[in-house]
């Protein structure tokens, strides 16, 4: 009952930053103008709201991918970008902008294929690695193929073309929503709305990956197929918001932390949590970047110098909310 | 009521060269405690894991109610036989309740969310155990006793026949030790199955109807705990210089004082 109350305040809190995001911006917005300006409509309908709903599904995926993932990996500091989906993601992006720089339909393609086969080698060569567990095998194959693949887009940098190439190479990889039209949308929702509705159909059973391995096997799951098929849907979530607004870090970590501290433990409760107060703290940060200042401030930096403060303010407070 | 059976069970891990265990026939008889005794790396946690079918039988098989496990989904096998570890500790600090409906999972479909019938054999379970009040409690600030008795609840949530318990009484001190005896005792008078490993000859032979000793890979002895745990076999195992001496005609036995003076 209790945790009902909790929802639904969260809910209308999302509501809130909603309306609110809808009417902020350069261009100020009132309910008359919006009944009577055909631009003050265009604006609202055309260029807001598309990208505060990418918004919101770039947090809904961030932040249920984090909570899953940390589950799954049994590690409260595991964040989507762990397996090395984020760098893949921003190498096939980078690689993209190199040979086709004014499509952005092939950079969001490329993006996704190159944040799903990270994944992938990540998996293999975890397989190879003779040292440590399971887990540790597959996060420090991740790590590697990090490492591997952002030195790539180290080398992407040099050869772009410094005119043109390399500062939408530069700001895609700050990451943002700018300019995020309805078509964006599209392209990112069917693969990201696939692994958001699997996480939440699972979201019972994920607990059971916070077991020890023998136990998960005794109460008959097997936890090696059930974490290959969290990650797996995870991962596609990720890498298909990830392909639109760049690679965002923070949020995947800290709104799950936020819901637990709400919500308690139990991932039936922290994965819904986790998609409203996800896309409620995009949406907010995403304002930010937007109207603070005469330009636009990337996504990526506003998560990150916003984020921080708010998870330790958060953490630090005791008692329960 | 459910018997498990072991036929011809021999097991060797993958790259080494002698068998862990080297062919063990044994039967663990339905709806009474057997008390599994042996020294460290004897073989127990091979053996239980073979049971649970974490681990396939090199050769020989295992049995429940006649019918080999093998054919058993992992699903299936788990309505059957439910296990209790020594430690268990969570990622997340669950409350007592949310961690016990873990032991639903057997019983609902793979995208099911636990009812309020899974509710009411959680209350079932807590209430036969006498410890209701712990279901908000946080699994994390629990006592080790109380832990105990929660990892023993969340197994008979399960609804299983089979309970098969890991040195449930290791680290507790004497009352506990008592309340964990008195539910697994319970849980075989209520019909259960139940299979424990123990290194503690005294407790083996105080609540188990059956004891069995497990040495090397082999099951040296098994039997009636009056007749299996004599002064010679214990000798024999230990290879300690022991007091032994029976009480209402249980075995009883203890390091004798000048044992570990060299």
């Amino acid at each position: 009952m209790r945790s009902l109350v909790r929802f639904l305040a969260i809910n209308a809190v999302l509501l809130g930053i909603f309306c609110l995001s809808l009417f902020l911006g350069r261009y100020s917005v009132n309910f008359q103008e919006l009944l009577s300006s055909g631009l003050a409509s265009e604006i609202l309908f055309n260029i807001r709201l598309p990208r505060i709903l990418a918004a919101a599904v770039l947090g809904m995926a961030l932040a249920a991918a984090g909570a899953a993932l940390q589950s799954a990996f049994k590690n409260p500091l595991v964040e989507p970008s762990l397996l090395g989906v984020s760098q893949g993601s921003a190498f096939g992006a980078a690689l993209a902008i190199l040979f086709f720089v004014n499509s952005p339909v092939v950079i969001e393609i490329s993006s996704t294929a190159f944040g799903l086969l990270a994944l992938l080698i990540a998996y293999m060569l975890s397989s190879s690695i003779k040292y440590g567990g399971k887990i540790l095998r597959l996060v420090l194959a991740g790590i590697a193929v990090s490492a591997i693949f952002s030195g790539g887009v180290g080398i992407i940098k040099t050869m772009a073309d410094p005119l043109n190439q390399l500062p939408a190479l530069t700001f895609w990889l700050l990451g943002g929503l700018s300019g995020a039209g309805w078509n964006d949308l599209l392209y990112m929702l069917p693969l990201a709305l696939c692994g958001i509705a699997a996480l939440l159909l699972l979201r019972w059973r994920v607990n059971l990956l916070t077991l020890r391995d023998d136990v998960t096997f005794s109460l008959g799951t097997d936890p090696g197929k059930l974490r290959a098929l969290v990650v797996i849907f995870a991962v596609l979530a990720v890498a298909a918001v990830t392909s639109v607004a760049g690679v965002i870090g923070w949020v995947g970590l800290i709104v799950p932390h936020v819901a637990r501290k709400i919500f308690g433990a139990d991932n039936s409760q922290i994965i819904p949590a986790s998609l409203i107060l996800g896309a409620g703290l995009m949406i907010a940060f995403d304002t930010v970047a937007r109207t603070l200042t005469a330009g636009e401030i990337p996504l990526g930096i506003v998560t990150s110098l916003c984020g921080a403060p708010v998870f330790l303010l958060l953490l630090s407070r005791g008692g329960e909310s | 009521m459910t018997k498990m059976e072991l036929r011809g069970v021999r097991f060797r891990y993958h790259g080494q060269r002698t068998d862990v265990l080297k062919g063990i026939s044994s039967v663990f008889p339905e709806g009474k405690v057997t008390a599994l005794l042996g020294p460290n790396a004897s073989g127990k946690s091979t053996l239980f894991k073979i049971l649970l079918k974490v681990l396939e039988p090199s050769t020989g098989s295992v049995h429940v109610n006649g019918k080999e496990i093998r054919q058993l989904s992992l699903a299936e096998l788990s309505r059957i036989v439910a296990w209790v570890p020594q430690e268990e500790e969570p990622l997340f600090p669950y409350t007592v309740h949310e961690y016990l409906m873990l032991g639903r999972a057997p019983h609902l479909g793979f995208f099911d969310v636990p009812t309020g019938e899974d509710e009411k054999i959680i209350n079932r379970v807590v209430t036969g155990l006498g410890i209701a009040k712990l279901s908000h409690r946080e699994t994390m600030s629990l006592s080790g006793g109380e832990k105990r008795l929660v990892f023993i609840a969340r197994a008979l949530v399960q609804q299983p026949e089979v309970l098969v318990l890991d040195e449930p009484t290791v680290h507790l001190d004497l009352r506990n030790r008592a309340l964990v005896l008195a539910a697994i005792r319970r849980a075989a008078d209520g019909g259960k199955t139940v299979i424990f490993s123990t290194h503690d000859v005294n407790e083996a032979s105080l609540v188990a109807d059956e004891v069995k000793i497990l040495n090397n890979g082999r099951m040296i002895k098994q039997g009636d705990p009056g007749k299996v745990l004599t002064e010679e076999v214990l000798k024999g195992i230990y290879g300690m210089k022991l007091v032994f001496r029976r009480v209402d005609g249980r075995p009883i036995a203890e390091l004798a004082p000048d044992s570990f003076r060299g």
